[in-house]
């Protein structure tokens, strides 16, 4: 501590401008090669330049079809896997089997690039139960946002009563998964 | 120092303003419904149309320019964006876009503040 406060006493007025210069110049640079290394990581990281998705990442099934419903009210009817070209989009419908005619829900599994937005009316709440209802369908438009093919697996639920609940999906997308990428932090 | 606490209670009680209920600053008529809850996957964002219903089938809502908010959420690694101009024309519905930005799957319940009156 001494020997160090003593070196800095016994240098001269120039050479301590020129350590402040020094210490300045390193501190830009830092900055400079940070603020660099930032801007390129996505790129660097994923090879797919500046492209946000994580088109490999997968969007699970959560299971919201059927919400506040018990299990015999509501049964889940699902797609194939069904792929969306790049930049492509198209419409995805399902319809209600003849025992569980009513649309509840709906929920997918789909790729993080692959956004999905309800393209069917609502089910008319509170309508009164009659006998041989028709077989709803519901409909959603799948966008797929990326150069990368995508896929999408649909599910709807289907219920034996009118669609009484106080929630419905409007529609699903994803944190794309490249906004970030220092870390390594996407869920999988 | 005293001000900086004093700004650190403020934030405080504006977080935790999402958990209140949200009929704190609305008349007697309104009623907290709370909805069903939802799973959300890590980093995913899903949109919701909700209703408030039986008696008290009146949202009232959107949010005012004064931040009294007509709607609570229980947890804290969601954002709730209400779209207001997907709820004109139906008085019982809450339009929002939903973010889980935490990284796991995590559940959320949303709370309705609803009144027995039509909106004047």
């Amino acid at each position: 501590m001494t020997s160090t406060a003593s070196r800095t006493r016994a240098r001269s007025p120039r050479a301590q401008v020129c350590d402040r210069l020094g210490s300045t110049a390193a501190v830009l640079s830092i900055s400079l090669l940070l603020t660099a290394l930032l801007a390129s990581a996505p790129a660097v990281a994923n090879g797919f330049g500046d492209d946000l998705f994580e088109t490999k990442r997968k969007m699970p099934h959560t299971n919201n079809e059927c919400v506040g419903l018990k299990k015999h009210e509501c049964r889940t009817i699902h797609s194939d896997e069904i792929g969306i070209g790049r930049r492509k989009s198209e419409q995805i419908s399902l319809t209600c089997p003849r025992g569980f005619p009513h649309v509840v829900g709906w929920d997918a599994e789909h790729n993080e690039h692959v956004s999905l937005v309800l393209a069917s009316d609502l089910p008319a709440r509170d309508v009164r139960a009659r006998a041989n209802p028709p077989r709803e369908t519901l409909s959603v438009r799948a966008h797929n946002r990326a150069d990368a093919r995508g896929v999408v697996v649909l599910y709807v639920g289907c219920s034996n009563q009118p669609f009484a609940g106080s929630a419905f999906p409007q529609s699903r997308d994803a944190v794309p998964g490249n906004h970030i990428k220092l870390f390594g932090g996407l869920p999988r | 120092m005293r001000s900086a606490a004093v700004a650190g209670l403020l934030l405080l009680a504006a977080a935790a303003r999402s958990e209140a209920t949200p009929c704190a600053g609305f008349g007697a008529d309104c009623q907290a419904q709370v909805m069903t809850p939802i799973g959300y996957s890590g980093w995913q964002t899903q949109g919701w149309a909700y209703y408030c219903t039986g008696d008290h089938p009146y949202y009232l809502g959107p949010e005012e320019t004064d931040g009294q908010r007509s709607f609570s959420f229980d947890n804290s690694c969601f954002t709730v964006l209400e779209n207001g101009g997907a709820e004109e024309g139906n008085a019982s519905k809450f339009d929002a876009l939903i973010t889980n930005w935490c990284l796991n799957h995590q559940q959320l319940t949303v709370t309705l503040a609803c009144s027995s009156q039509p909106p004047p």
